[in-house]
């Protein structure tokens, strides 16, 4: 009978396998087939898991750095209407390492922009966005998996071009997609998923009200896509306040719930943390706010430079960060905040070497 | 539970991977050797007179009292026949060890069997034992001192960290195993796939499509 190692226990063997860094998975594929079977296999994350061998990777979407020596009037004379490529960057938020995930072949201006960004498993999966010299909006859903170490396409969205839509996906693979806008502007209230195991779409039962630009969490203890505030057609750019959340379990919509969001604020922010609870800036940006039954209580201060333009990404056990910058245009900053029994820590400064100091767009958090 | 593979010469590659070029055979750690020992009669035995009561009763009672350390050995008989004596508290870190101490099956002659190692590899195992002892004391030096240890103690010929995978895991020494287990790990990782399963002893069983499908999977190219 062969072993994973031959002469030691089976269970001696997965131990020493799963304590492999993450990016030595594609070789783990490659040496015998029980090994590929072993490292694809659910029981291998879940003992790396145990083992505290997993490590937790915020994976954000960022522009190429500009060039030090050109300011930033020079380079729109350059390119009045195009903006830096923007790559695909993964922070390990315990160690404040960064490293760049491989491009997608083909795609030599960078990612999509304004894709959905979401993690499910060992896979990373972007959807949409637009195309970034023409600007067009794109239906294309791209997979990096961890396991390969590589991309690859998946089933596009069908029916017609959506952009800004609100995009979460559950533990299992289901990627759900809801609201933004057509060609016309028109905002949507049609809503779908991807499922990553079958590589195909289904299409949902609509949303009660039109939401552009709206925000998508996926609440793992209540088994909901939650879909928070954006805007109909008629009320251009006046985000509203209400949320709607979808029941995976009885395939159907909620009621909407009113002041979801915090007084005026944007959605934008809203991030989902690993208690089930809902985070975002609040009060005028100046605090992290936590919803707490109808309310909202602050949970910690803002730092000033991180106020603009932010992104939020919400970690299992307590942990956050948060991404953004002091003035419009000023350069990007990010913060941990650690959060422990409902009770915030210090705001811990995470440097942003060069090579990662571009704009933030969209993040998500992967554990592997 | 696995069977160790016994090979004549553990002694020697023992001796071979001690960096300090201490001879095993030599070197005495305190905690253990080879000759039978007296149990020494300590001033406050507790009533009960059985291994497991003076194992416990030395491990609760101070050291330092006195200004003589009350330890206590325990005698292990190795997969090959001999006797190891080992310090009791050192010897306790094998939860397979305590668990028999405490419900005490130590048997009439005071002797624990340990039919699955042998006495070579408990030693060092016994080594490791001793060295991590005041383990979760948290003291930041310490740390670091037993991080350098363990990084010497692990760096040693393959059959041996398999006799190691193999007397941790049966002993039960968690540390010792994910030591152990982490090695293997950091053997594998930065290999070729050839070159892993020459080490590992690994039959290659991908059929030439299986191979290329895997190694195309790993470089996607769009068109």
């Amino acid at each position: 009978m062969k072993n994973l190692i031959p002469g030691l226990p089976e269970e001696i063997g997965m131990e020493c396998l799963i304590r492999v860094p993450h990016d030595t998975f594609p070789l783990l594929r490659q040496v015998c087939r029980r090994w590929k079977k072993a490292v694809e296999s659910p029981l291998y994350h879940l003992l790396r898991r145990s083992a505290a061998s997993s490590r937790r990777l915020i994976i954000f979407s960022q522009a190429h750095p500009s060039p030090s020596n050109e300011s930033s009037a020079a380079a729109a004379q350059k390119h009045p209407c195009s903006l830096p490529p923007f790559r695909l960057a993964a922070l390990r938020p315990t160690t404040g390492e960064w490293a760049h995930l491989p491009p997608i072949p083909g795609l030599s201006r960078g990612l999509p922009l304004f894709s959905g960004l979401a993690s499910a498993g060992t896979n990373l999966i972007l959807v949409g966005g637009w195309d970034p010299d023409t600007w067009a909006p794109s239906s294309a859903v791209y997979i990096f998996s961890f396991l390969s170490g590589s991309w690859r396409r998946g089933c596009p969205m069908p029916g017609p071009s959506r952009s800004f839509f609100a995009c979460a996906a559950a533990p299992d693979g289901q990627v759900f997609v809801a609201g933004g806008h057509d060609e016309e502007k028109n905002a949507l209230r049609s809503a779908m998923v991807y499922d990553v195991g079958s590589d195909d779409w289904t299409v949902l039962p609509e949303m009660a009200a039109e939401r552009d630009e709206c925000t998508g969490l996926f609440d793992v203890n209540e088994n909901l896509f939650r879909v928070i505030g954006g805007y109909c057609t008629s009320m251009q750019g006046m985000f509203g306040e209400s949320a709607e959340a979808f029941d995976v379990g009885e395939r159907r919509w909620r009621e909407a719930e009113n002041a979801a969001v915090e007084d005026g604020e944007c959605a934008r922010t809203c991030a989902a943390g690993g208690d089930g609870r809902i985070y975002m800036y609040g009060r005028g940006r100046r605090s992290v706010v936590v919803k707490e039954g109808e309310g909202w209580r602050e949970v910690a201060g803002v730092p000033e430079n991180v106020r603009m333009a932010s992104q939020m990404v919400a970690c299992d056990r307590g942990l956050m960060i948060v991404v953004g910058s002091g003035s419009a245009g000023g350069s990007q900053a990010a913060y941990l905040l650690e959060m422990k029994q409902g009770e915030a820590a210090a705001w811990q400064r995470v440097e942003m070497p060069r090579e990662y100091s571009g704009y933030v767009q969209s993040g998500c958090c992967i554990e592997i | 539970m696995a069977a160790v593979t016994e090979t004549e010469s553990v002694d020697k590659k023992i001796r071979m991977m001690n960096s300090s070029s201490e001879e095993v055979a030599v070197e005495n750690p305190p905690a253990i050797n080879h000759m039978p020992e007296d149990d020494s009669a300590s001033a406050a035995i507790p009533a009960g007179n059985s291994l497991s009561d003076q194992v416990m009763a030395a491990a609760i009672s101070e050291t330092g009292e006195t200004g003589e350390g009350e330890k206590k050995n325990l005698r292990l008989m190795s997969s090959d026949g001999k006797e190891v004596v080992v310090e009791a508290a050192v010897a306790m870190k094998s939860q397979l060890i305590r668990q028999m101490i405490e419900a005490d099956c130590a048997g009439e002659s005071d002797v624990i069997n340990i039919p699955n190692v042998t006495a070579a590899v408990l030693s060092l195992i016994f080594r490791y034992c001793e060295k991590h002892l005041g383990d979760g004391d948290g003291d930041k030096a310490i740390a670091n001192d037993l991080k350098s240890f363990d990084e010497d103690f692990i760096s040693v010929d393959l059959d041996t960290l398999y006799d190691l995978l193999m007397g941790s895991n049966y002993l039960d020494v968690k540390g010792l195993l994910d030591l152990a287990c982490q090695k293997v790990a950091d053997l594998i990782k930065g290999k070729s796939p050839d070159e892993i399963r020459r080490i590992f002893n690994i039959e290659k069983d991908f059929s030439p499509e299986e191979e290329e499908e895997v190694n195309k999977e790993n470089k996607w190219a769009f068109e």
